[in-house]
């Protein structure tokens, strides 16, 4: 059969295994943005993601006393991790260099006990696009501490494979800038990467606004994919969580099922031969 | 003695001498609580930007100028 993609199933199951560990789930989700720490909660629980990703920030004990209150964020974002089992994912946000995303990132493991890091070291602020010579420090120096790095990166073939070198556990190009929403902006490049990095775990990290996109970029052979705003700032998070939970796994499905290859000409599915007024000519009917 | 604070300079009314430790609990960070143990002193300290465990604390003394932060968990995407 000929398709677009040569994905052979694995006989095994479709595990997404990382750094030797096993992710439950190909939607990862971040925790910032919600209108408050209960639909936050009932959005993880919607998702059932594989990661959450949190950050770090000086704050004062009255702001840490709300925070692990009954009713607040990350008591119940505890609550979530344990009922469905998703892993948390600490991020760099913010960091501007490598010394920031490396001090930020050894924090990180003491407070959250995990050595997953997400590595962000923004580059313009405008368009928070990732310092691609910054993250390739940082990401140097975090691999020889012994997290596992999981990049922010553009789309970039050589950069993502310098930080597959490094020994970075996956990489995570951007679909677009960080909360636009715009989705896979750059749908060649980023099948360029599938196709020259076949055994790395790609994720498209930001950028995403609708479940349709996420499906695309699961179809493309992306190993996941991590969005927060357009499931944070929707209506009614849970569902576009459950919605965006639907897309991921029918991606999925679709891409190891194998797409066909698009083709210019039509091409009828319906088999013309048998037809009672086959190659009958004039006065049609 | 002055020392700054999450990025905010403060004069605390102490001579040298000061712990690590004496100072979390004046300012209220050791007497966090919650009903979820696990989430219970959910903080990270570092001093002139060096981490400094918790069974490090009373160990730890400050001197004029010295930096704190002290961080905690937030969401982020």
């Amino acid at each position: 059969m000929n398709t677009e993609n040569n994905a052979a199933p694995d006989a095994g199951g479709d595990v997404l295994q990382i750094a030797g560990e096993t992710i439950g789930s190909r939607l990862w989700l971040g925790s910032s943005l919600y209108p408050s720490p209960q639909v936050m909660g009932d959005a993880v629980a919607a998702a059932t993601p594989g990661f959450v990703t949190v950050s770090l920030r000086r704050q004062s004990a009255a702001q840490l006393q709300e925070q692990v209150s009954e009713h607040g964020h990350w008591h119940l974002l505890h609550q979530q991790l344990a009922s469905t089992g998703a892993k948390l994912l600490p991020n760099t946000a913010g960091c501007h260099s490598a010394r920031e995303a490396i001090l930020l990132a050894q924090m990180a493991r003491e407070l959250f006990a995990t050595d997953w890091i997400k590595l962000e070291v923004i580059g313009d602020d405008y368009s928070l696009q990732p310092h691609p010579l910054q993250l390739v420090e940082a990401a140097r120096e975090l691999v020889a501490q012994g997290f596992k790095v999981l990049p922010y990166c553009t789309d970039d073939l050589v950069l993502c494979q310098t930080l597959l070198e490094l020994g970075c556990a996956a990489v995570m190009p951007w679909g677009a800038p960080i909360g636009t929403g715009k989705g896979l902006m750059n749908p060649y490049q980023l099948k360029t990467l599938r196709e020259r990095l076949p055994q790395a775990v790609l994720v498209v990290d930001a950028g995403l606004g609708k479940p349709s996109q996420a499906m695309a970029a699961l179809e493309m052979g992306f190993d996941a994919v991590l969005l927060n705003t357009a499931v944070a700032r929707a209506h009614d998070p849970a569902a576009m969580a459950g919605a965006f939970k639907q897309a991921v796994d029918g991606g999925r499905a679709a891409y190891r099922a194998g797409l066909m290859c698009e083709r210019d000409q039509a091409s009828p599915s319906t088999p013309t031969l048998g037809l009672p007024f086959w190659h009958q000519t004039g006065g049609g009917v | 003695m002055r020392l700054i604070i999450n990025g905010e300079s403060c004069d605390l009314p102490v001579s040298a001498g000061l712990s690590l430790y004496q100072l979390l609990q004046q300012l209220g960070y050791l007497q966090i609580r919650s009903e979820d143990a696990a989430v219970s002193g959910n903080f990270i300290v570092a001093v002139n930007q060096q981490i400094v465990s918790a069974a490090l604390y009373a160990g730890t003394y400050l001197n004029e100028d010295d930096c704190i932060d002290i961080l905690g968990a937030i969401t982020g995407g």
